[in-house]
């Protein structure tokens, strides 16, 4: 995503990829798309068309749709494009395990035929399954129907079978999770799709079909939809490029009136993802005017952003009265709006790291997650079907021993519990995980022809595959640098040594200042509980625009108490370097002012400044920095 | 429609049908008014707070409340007897067995969410985790319904490592989501100035005069709403209670009581934050999910569970809150009453054990019973939204009252959930 945002990708195109996608993860990133609502293809719809075509289907999954017009079998229709796709767990080593199985199966069958001399008697573990074989008078009752009568006497004969397969050394459970250690770094990596249409709920209660019934994939708008597209290329490509063409009438106008409220902070219509018949735009003319524009930019949005902010009305001050909800706002300016986390959390990061927009410091280890998935996956396809299954098979046995090992430890250590000897206790507990830390390695080893977490392609080889050479076209940087200073000429020798002193404190300081200071589409998102952007309401991504610019406790006791307010006064930081080269007071509260709100100070606010400076000395620049945090003119955008 | 019917019409509910009547929130009220007449009658003299006691990673049942000496499936663990004649527990819950007089222990949870994430987010709000609504849990409920007790301190806390917290603000606006502690020993995150109380006000004087022109051109809801949170920010700052996050403050006694550990500690925390009237207060703790080596990490587990909670039942019993207080211990799931090759258990949500105490619960009784294996659930089967209904009703919360999402779809506090009133005095 950041990729097709930074080559302002046009939007139809954008889209197209996402809600088209299939293969590896690290090959082509927009199946990410599907992987978020995995294993829920119908809320994937839902949302889908949310997204795109501002229409609100979810009501429709259970019930027709009780306030817009769609049926719960136009939901279905829809959901058929999508029904197929599997995300997650290409090859999930099903074929292994049923070739072993298999094999196995075979051998217990050979056996229990020569012990009892029946086909079919399979032998079980548990005897109380048994008793409830006798119990129960269904289907699962076979047990008569081989003419044995009594459970005691089918124990008997069980007990006997059991013996015998009990040497056979294929430990199942074993296997099977050695299978999926396995698959298991690898069971995001892919995204396959097998057409198949969805299937109406057990409970369906409408006339115009039954329970359980397929139904075949239909779009919900009468716009053009090319059949042969579906019939020669499958589902996905024809869901995909209807969507997203031209005649689809809401794809569009969904995205015309996205970046306006964008921009605008309203939309043209409200709530601009659930447009019903009885939507009635705050202005048609310029949602038309809108649309045609983005037609004919063919969905470049950064022109079309461009054309928003040269308008006369978006330049105006922001609109000072309140907006009623639900009633057409007709644009005497932009609404007046708080940021969101994300962008207050880059104002902070602009005004402290130098350079922030390339400052890119867990790329390295991002690139190496990907490169490192690839090769797994490319280590686990090398395997024929044949090779892989006695590999399976090979690490079975080895783990087997280690179990052996696992489970002395474990007699030594429940024993040291017993007589409280914490110390031991501990060891062996310590000694347990080695063992079944040393057993995963040997995995990794075996099935992945020596690949393991490290190793792999450099930096640099990874970077210029991603378009980021050092001389290509983006630069980026992967560690914050001390800025370089330089000691001002004319100081006494005590200002000198009071120079060196603070330059000592300013370089030590400044990596715990810069710390995790990056643009917010550098950290993970969602960001940690309690950190600065979930407090100001960044979205946890659970659900469709669910970010929040409500106020809060946390976010007025972080800005006034938390730290935020000493990285920017950091000496070494953007603000602080700025601050170090004024001249004067008056210089200062120009930067801050010029630097923190993107505007000059009035006179008397500089007035009012002047006093703290003319007071507090020293202690100045922090409490003035610190005020300016605490202003709501901070958080708001006029 | 005839509201004024109603029989049961007190002067608040008289006052709540008249605001209806005037236009505010009139759907929701309005049905809540009448499906609660056709329900379940509101609890009289319910508990007033609630101490939520999650154990992540699905509490095994065999182990803990509903052992099965004898069986195959017990392994090495034994029972002991309790203060109550008759109730057993398992050997690792010695502190709990005299504490037994207070619990409700329900050995017939049941549902069919085995999976980690859609279990918790299920037994947290009694609905599935759909991708396209996030429902509120009991806390959020709790205030929305009956807001809070204490106006200085929030409403409704979270005390664990998680990063995310099921069963929070939900559909409902923000102001209804827990405040999260990570760490209970560092108590309430920023809540110390950097600067002496004088300098402190001149800044904030500073602040506000700088930011005069602009309050006053953008006299808006969303700015009183920052001015008012500035105004609330500095009055939690300054607050009596305040010392409720302060742990430091218990003797070292009582904190080594509790166990010197992150849950302990939490359930201390929990303990004086019920006692300065915070309406609804979570305490996690993970680890439980015992695939392996379950005779290691279980007694581990349930060390600090035991030490935590009997100290939390002795200390609210001592201090008077205990009738006031439902405590509740609750997990995703059991574990396989087979044991596995890896002596671990894995995830079972067919069956598996929760607990009531506290709030005048009928204590020193097992609800339900499972088979001879701990397998099946034989007797009093209660699903999670049937509990979760039995801790509302036990909260005076409403489990017939239906509250509106913003897209207009009816939700209920625990789904279809019916209570189990009998389990309360």
């Amino acid at each position: 995503m950041k990729e097709s945002l930074r080559s302002n990708k046009p939007y139809d195109k954008f889209v197209y990829e996402m809600v088209s996608a299939t293969g590896n993860n690290y090959e082509n990133g927009a199946t990410g798309y599907y992987h978020r609502d995995r294993g829920m293809p119908l809320d994937n719809m839902a949302n889908t068309v949310r997204v795109f075509l501002g229409t609100r289907l979810e009501c429709a999954q259970c019930h027709d749709h009780p306030f817009d017009k769609w049926s719960q079998k136009d939901f279905f229709k829809m959901a058929s494009f999508t029904y197929g796709v599997r995300a997650g767990y290409s090859r999930n080593g099903n074929d292994v395990r049923r070739m072993i199985g298999n094999d196995r199966r075979e051998k217990i069958m050979k056996i229990s035929e020569e012990i009892t001399g029946m086909k079919n008697f399979y032998p079980t573990r548990r005897e109380s399954d048994i008793d409830r074989m006798f119990e129960k008078d269904d289907r699962r009752s076979i047990a008569r129907r081989r003419g044995i009568e009594t459970a005691e006497e089918y124990k008997a004969l069980n007990k006997k079978v059991m013996a015998a397969v009990s040497k056979l050394d294929v430990d199942n459970r074993t296997m099977g999770r050695v299978i999926s250690d396995i698959y298991n770094p690898v069971r995001y990596s892919a995204m396959s799709v097998r057409d198949r249409n969805a299937k109406l709920p057990h409970d369906y209660q409408y006339d115009d079909a039954d329970p359980h019934d397929e139904i075949e994939p239909e779009p919900m708008f009468d716009s053009k939809f090319d059949q042969e597209i579906l019939e020669s290329k499958g589902y996905l490509p024809a869901y995909a490029t209807w969507m997203t063409s031209k005649d689809n009438p809401r794809f569009t106008q969904v995205i015309a009136n996205r970046l306006w409220k964008k921009a605008f902070g309203v939309g043209l219509f409200e709530p601009a993802d659930q447009i019903t018949d009885h939507t009635k735009p705050a202005s048609p003319e310029l949602l038309k005017h809108l649309e045609e524009s983005m037609e004919e930019l063919d969905f470049d949005m950064k022109s079309f952003l461009a054309m928003l902010f040269k308008s006369k009305a978006w330049q105006r001050e922001a609109f000072a009265e309140e907006i009623p909800i639900g009633e057409p706002f007709h644009f005497a300016g932009p609404a007046l709006q708080r940021m969101s986390a994300e962008q207050i959390w880059d104002s902070v990061v602009a005004l402290v790291i130098p350079d922030s927009d390339h400052f890119q410091p867990s790329l390295g280890r991002e690139l190496s997650d990907i490169d490192r998935e690839r090769r797994i996956n490319e280590a686990i396809a090398a395997h024929e079907p044949e090779d892989f299954k006695d590999m399976v098979l090979e690490l079975t046995a080895q783990v087997k021993k280690s179990y052996a090992k696992q489970d002395k430890v474990r007699e030594a250590y429940n024993k040291a519990r017993q007589d409280e000897d914490d110390q031991k206790t501990r060891e062996l507990s310590q000694e347990l995980r080695g063992i079944q830390r040393e057993m995963r390695s040997k995995i990794y080893k075996v099935a992945y022809n020596g690949t393991d977490r490290r190793g792999g392609r450099s930096m640099q080889s990874m970077m210029a595959g991603a378009g980021m050479s050092g001389d290509g076209e983006r630069y980026v940087r992967t560690s914050t640098k001390r800025p370089k200073v330089k000691m001002p000429e004319g100081l006494t020798r005590d200002q000198q040594r009071k120079w060196i002193r603070d330059q000592k404190y300013a370089a030590s300081s400044w990596s715990r200042t810069a710390s995790q200071m990056m643009r917010s589409s550098e950290l993970p998102t969602p960001a940690p509980r309690g950190h600065f952007l979930r407090e100001f309401g960044q979205s946890d991504r659970e659900l469709i625009q669910n970010a929040n610019d409500g106020a809060s406790v946390p976010q007025a006791l972080n800005l006034m108490n938390g730290d935020i307010a000493d990285r920017l006064r950091h000496p070494y930081s953007v603000l602080g370097q700025a601050l170090e080269k004024c001249e004067s007071p008056e210089d200062e509260i120009k930067t801050i002012y010029h630097l923190m709100l993107t505007r000059q100070p009035s006179q008397a606010e500089i007035d009012r400044l002047l006093k703290v400076y003319e007071f507090e000395g020293r202690n100045a620049r922090r409490n003035v920095i610190w005020a300016m945090l605490n202003t709501q003119q901070f958080i708001f955008s006029i | 429609m005839n509201l004024f019917r109603n029989q049961d019409l007190t002067r608040r509910n008289f006052m709540t049908t008249a605001s209806s009547l005037l236009g505010v929130s009139f759907l929701p009220n309005y049905l809540g008014a009448e499906e609660a007449k056709a329900g379940v009658p509101l609890r009289k003299k319910p508990a007033q707070r609630l101490i939520f006691l999650y154990m992540g990673g699905g509490m095994t049942h065999l182990d803990t409340f509903d052992t099965k000496p004898g069986h195959d499936n017990q392994g090495p663990v034994r029972e002991i007897k309790t203060n109550v004649p008759g109730i057993r527990v398992s050997e690792y819950l010695p502190g709990l067995s005299n504490h037994m007089d207070k619990m409700c222990v329900i050995n017939s949870m049941s549902s069919r969410a085995g999976a980690h994430e859609q279990a918790r987010y299920l037994m947290h709000t009694s609905y599935e985790q759909r991708a396209t609504i996030k429902h509120p849990g009991i806390g959020a409920y709790m205030l929305k319904y009956l807001g809070k007790l204490n106006q200085d301190l929030p409403g409704n806390v979270f005390i664990g490592g998680n990063s995310r917290i099921d069963g929070g603000a939900g559909f409902f606006e923000s102001s209804y989501e827990p405040l999260a502690i990570n760490n209970p020993e560092s108590g309430l995150r920023n809540i110390r100035a950097r600067f002496n109380p004088t300098d402190f006000r001149n800044n904030l004087d500073l602040a506000a005069e700088l930011d005069g022109g602009f309050r006053k051109k953008y006299n808006l809801k969303a700015t009183r709403a920052y001015t008012s949170m500035y105004k609330d920010a500095v009055r939690l700052m300054e607050s009596e209670d305040l010392k409720a996050f302060d742990l430091s403050i218990e003797s070292e006694a009582t904190r080594e009581m509790y166990g010197d550990n992150p849950f302990g500690q939490g359930c201390l925390l929990a303990k004086r934050l019920v006692q300065h009237d915070v309406r609804a207060i979570e305490v996690t703790y993970g680890g439980w999910d015992t695939h392996q080596n379950n005779f290691i990490s279980v007694p581990e587990r349930t060390a600090v569970l035991d030490q935590a909670l009997s100290a939390l039942l002795t200390d609210l019993d001592r201090t008077g809150l205990l009738d006031s207080t439902l405590v509740v211990l609750s997990t995703e799931f059991g574990r396989t009453p087979r044991i596995n090759q890896n002596a671990g258990r894995d995830h079972y949500p067919k069956a598996f054990s929760t607990v009531l105490a506290g709030g005048r619960v009928n204590g020193g009784q097992k609800f339900g019973k499972t088979d001879a294996g701990g397998e099946e659930v034989d007797e009093g089967e209660m699903s999670p939204q049937d509990f979760n209904a039995t801790i509302a009703w036990g909260l005076g919360v409403s489990t017939d009252r239906v509250v509106m999402s913003p897209s207009l779809r009816p939700f209920k506090v625990a789904h279809k959930g019916k209570p189990n009133t009998g389990l309360f005095a």
